[in-house]
């Protein structure tokens, strides 16, 4: 009789002080926000460009943890998707073509500046504030904020911005993949460079 | 003196033909001035230097023509006294064949220098020994000295070791990379200026012992040294350690490997290891700039490789171009031949040869297609795993070829590929002439993009966030504003509906309020004073003796009833009044739709669209390629002018009722404003109505004292009471007229 009842003593003081524990745990080191949202977000690239459907990366996240589609978003491109599909398991798509197609370079805005008429239409409108102006003065964007949404080139009532492709110098150059040869081995080489000389 | 070295060795390596007898069989030789010098402002790795001389200005030799940015950046100097001909982009010697701002300078022919002294002499000190740590740097940074065995990092930024506590420092003098002996003929000629920057530069580290590591095909450089040494008296700090022959024993990690024995670690630095690592050019450039205050404007260059018959090497000005260098040199450029700037095993080829010298060009191969042949095509990769065998930093090639040639940078990366050095070993040895190292040049770059992408998206990610929360925030701000300003109105607006006059005169609407209340509290009086002498004419009808008081009792109770007559009115005239006020406060003069408001705006659109025109028509005249912008935005204006027209037109329609509304309110206004203007008299009747109704009342009083005492003063007070309640009548005669109104 005394064993049942010391067992029960026992179990019954551990599920409290493991019940305490967990609560302790759950308090102190409570996670803010929704982590999946927040992970979705971070694999997400950033563009702002609203070309999701949703007015930015976050909504988009959030949409997707609501179990939206996750082929939406034509910066990201296949990566992006494969990365979310990875992250969520679920089944790659193709890109949804509705929503736009992936660029195969990254862009910039950039203002004609001698053109500008100083609405700030363009500053109201980009969602990373990446333009520089005030009213009826010249405005410029800045180049290494501007994430290239497109957003800045509609609402200009002058027409004075275009999207350039983002330029390289010297220190963001790198060398390209060497294209492949003719995977032959190496007795097979003879052949090959008496064809080239023929 | 030279200790005894107990030397290791390092995975890996390969020995490819040396190559070098070519170059270093006969003296450094000076460079002629070209006729003009291209000085690229990014010869360092960190941020370009930023220029501080504009096209046209007169150089000296050694002035400063381009300043730091930033703490990893390097001045730049005139090489040459000259005019600065140009600040444009050129063409610079580097793999992806961009153009980078260059200041081009046209030599003048005098070379003439600007005025330099070295730091000793320059700080005014007896003993040339204890110059401050901070001066040294300073000038170090100052002469604009990068590392010159390859890579080019800042020389004073690489001193700056932080926490680490350094007690070696080494001298890479192995220079193991075929055909080149730049630093072979720099050990032999400068071995002093070696020495004496190895000096300097324990000086700066607070270093023990320094050890310069030389390849043993280079016998004359280490016997050069090894005079040096005793010369300066340095036998006891500094070692030449004669290392033996293998490719790559010049990387810097390899070389302390080999004279220490230590690795460093995948990711970190040699300082974490207490060592510092220098290139010998490095070291005498430092002498020369902290001794005689030289800045870096020259250095040496190997000229090699068959297609040049005068092989050997150059002190050459930086900014030569590679052209003049190699006609000095006696070029013969044959079919399909390049020039390698650098070595065979990590140069890269030179898309023309009008670039300039930089503080990296150790090394110009312009080899026959015989001597190094073009590579032939790739082919698959047969696992035979020779270049691991082959790879000094022990890594597994094959496995990064792999990964890198399907794109997967992650395990790639897992496989340590940024502690691939580059060397080239791996190609070298591969039978399939797979070209190894760009695959891996490929992937890092790529790795590095994404890494830079992802912080650039982390970067939007906060601006779009903070962007989100501030306009949240302006949101939240405008709606309090609103509110606040609507609770104001509604508190207005209650005000008004207490006290009409108070319109006209907002200052005197609480005096209103308390006039109103005033009247009511009136009534009340002249209500319970009808009771009162009600009771007293009953009890006088009961008591004879009292019975001649009755007509007066009478009166008095009529005159009051009377009052309270007009108090009524007064009270009735004042309520209606005040509820007409709101009504009178009419049409809203912040209303955005009233006419008036469209009007204005119309106005001030059409003005608008007249300057725009006028405007436009000036930048016509002138030809301006404004115009466009500006018809479009005149056509925008006039959009807007018909826009704010119609909009007034409409409201001037659909507002026909509003407007009697307004008529009938401006009609109450000037009554309640005819109100204000009785309202001080009736104020002052009422005050007078009330002193006499008090008058009155202490003669009742004192009639009634006299009565009671039988005292035969009664008479004259009832006198003097009809008096008092006479002229109480005519007040109230008179108040009753203006309350009328
Ligand atoms: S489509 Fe644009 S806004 Fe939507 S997730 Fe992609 S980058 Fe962000
Ligand atoms: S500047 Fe234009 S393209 Fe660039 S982020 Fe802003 S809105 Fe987008
Ligand atoms: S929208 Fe166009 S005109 Fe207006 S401020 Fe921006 S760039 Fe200038
Ligand atoms: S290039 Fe890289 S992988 Fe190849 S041998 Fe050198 S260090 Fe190893």
């Amino acid at each position: 009789m005394s064993t049942i009842i010391i067992a029960i003593v026992v179990l019954a003081s551990l599920a409290a002080l493991f019940g305490a524990l967990l609560g302790f745990a759950s308090v102190r080191f409570r996670v803010e926000g929704n982590p999946v949202v927040d992970q979705v977000n971070d694999l997400l690239p950033q563009t702002q460009c609203g070309q999701c459907g949703f007015p930015g990366c976050k909504p988009y996240a959030e949409a997707i943890a609501d179990g939206e589609k996750i082929n939406k978003c034509p910066p990201g491109g296949e990566s992006t998707i494969q990365a979310l599909a990875d992250l969520l398991g679920v089944e790659p798509e193709p890109l949804d073509a509705e929503h736009g197609a992936e660029k195969d370079v990254p862009m910039v805005a950039y203002i004609r500046e001698d053109e500008c008429i100083g609405c700030t239409k363009c500053i109201q409108a980009c969602p990373v504030d990446a333009i520089l102006g005030a009213a009826k003065q010249m405005h410029t964007v800045i180049v290494d904020e501007c994430t290239g949404c497109d957003l800045c080139v509609e609402p200009c009532p002058v027409d004075c911005i275009d999207m350039v492709p983002q330029s390289t110098d010297t220190s963001s150059w790198y060398w390209q993949a060497p294209t492949t040869g003719v995977e032959l081995i190496a007795t097979d080489r003879r052949s090959l460079k008496t064809e080239a000389h023929a | 003196m030279t200790h005894l070295i107990q030397l290791h060795e390092f995975d890996g390596g390969i020995h490819p033909p040396e190559n070098k007898r070519q170059s270093n069989s006969r003296p450094i030789r000076k460079a002629s001035l070209p006729s003009e010098l291209v000085l690229p402002l990014h010869q360092h790795i960190g941020a370009p230097a930023n220029p501080v001389v504009a096209v046209g200005d007169t150089v000296l030799k050694g002035q400063v023509i381009a300043e730091p940015e930033g703490f990893v950046s390097a001045p730049l100097h005139a090489p040459t006294s000259g005019k600065i001909s140009a600040i444009e982009a050129r063409q610079v010697p580097h793999a992806s064949g961009l153009s980078e701002t260059c200041i081009v300078i046209e030599p003048d022919g005098e070379d003439t220098w600007i005025e330099h002294q070295g730091l000793c002499d320059a700080l005014g000190l007896d003993h040339c020994d204890d110059i401050p740590v901070d001066k040294l740097l300073e000038r170090i940074r100052d002469c604009g000295i990068a590392g010159m065995g390859g890579a080019g990092f800042p020389t004073a930024v690489k001193l700056h070791t932080g926490k680490h506590k350094i007690d070696t420092l080494i001298l890479n003098g192995a220079e193991c990379e075929p055909y080149i002996t730049a630093d072979d003929m720099l050990m032999r000629e400068h071995a002093s200026e070696v020495i004496r920057g190895a000096q300097i530069l324990l000086q700066i580290l607070g270093a023990e012992r320094c050890l310069i590591g030389v390849e043993d095909n280079k016998p004359e450089a280490i016997a050069a040294l090894d005079d040096a040494l005793v010369q300066h008296n340095e036998e006891h700090h500094i070692d030449v350690v004669t290392i033996p022959t293998k490719y790559p024993s010049g990387g810097e990690k390899q070389l302390i490997q080999i004279l220490t024995g230590k690795e460093v670690p995948s990711g970190g630095i040699p300082a974490s290891l207490g060592i510092v690592c220098q290139n010998v050019g490095t070291a005498a450039a430092i002498a020369d700039a902290v001794d005689f205050g030289r800045p870096l404007i020259s250095r040496i260059t190997t000229v090699t490789g068959d297609a040049v018959r005068d092989k050997g090497n150059w002190e050459v000005l930086l900014g030569t171009p590679v052209s003049h260098l190699l006609s000095l040199s006696g070029y013969r450029p044959a079919k399909r031949e390049r020039v390698v700037m650098g070595g065979p095993m990590m140069g890269f080829a030179l898309p023309t040869t009008e670039l300039p010298v930089v503080k990296t060009t150790n090394c110009l191969l312009a080899p026959t297609e015989k001597e190094l042949p073009t590579n032939n095509p790739a082919m698959a990769c047969i696992r035979c795993g020779l270049c691991a065998e082959a790879c000094p930093a022990d890594l597994l090639p094959q496995q990064l070829y792999w990964f890198s040639k399907a794109q997967e940078f992650d395990k790639a990366e897992q496989h340590n590929l940024f502690d691939c050095i580059e060397c080239g070993a791996c190609s070298y040895v591969c039978p399939s002439e797979i070209p190894l190292v760009q695959y891996y040049r490929f992937s890092k770059g790529a790795i590095r993009e994404e890494r830079a992408a992802a912080e650039k998206a982390e970067q939007a990610r906060i601006r779009y966030e903070a962007r989100i929360d501030r306009q949240e925030r302006e949101k939240a701000e405008k709606e309090a504003k609103r509110k606040a300003r609507a609770e104001a109105a509604a508190k207005a607006q209650s005000v008004k509906k207490e006290a009409p006059a108070a319109k006209a005169v907002p200052a005197a609407e609480p005096a209103a309020n308390a006039d109103l209340e005033k009247l009511q509290k009136q009534l009340a009086a002249a209500q319970a004073a009808v009771a009162k002498t009600k009771e007293k004419l009953e009890a006088a009808r009961e008591d004879p003796e009292k019975a001649d008081k009755i007509p007066a009792f009478e009166s008095a109770l009529a005159k009051t009833q009377d009052k309270i007559k007009t108090l009524a009115k007064d009270i009735a005239a004042a309520k209606k009044a005040a509820k007409s006020a709101p009504a009178a406060a009419g049409p809203d003069k912040g209303d955005p739709n009233s006419p008036e408001r469209l009007q204005k705006k119309w106005e001030t659109a059409a003005a608008r669209l007249e300057t725009a025109r006028k405007r436009l028509a000036d930048a016509e005249v002138d030809g301006a390629d404004t115009v466009d912008a500006l018809r479009a935005g005149v056509e925008k204006q006039e959009a807007r002018v018909a826009e704010a027209k119609s909009a007034y037109e409409a409201s001037l329609n659909s507002d026909a009722s509003l407007k009697t509304a307004v008529s009938n309110n401006a009609g109450t206004d000037n009554t309640s404003a005819e109100t204000v203007a009785a309202k001080p008299d009736a104020e002052q009747l009422q005050k007078k109505l009330l002193a006499q109704k008090d008058r009155v009342e202490k003669a009742k009083e004192r009639l009634e004292m006299a009565r009671a005492e039988g005292l035969d003063s009664v008479e004259a007070l009832e006198k003097a009471l009809n008096k008092q309640l006479d002229k109480l009548a005519a007040f109230e005669a008179q108040a009753s007229t203006t309350g009328e109104v």
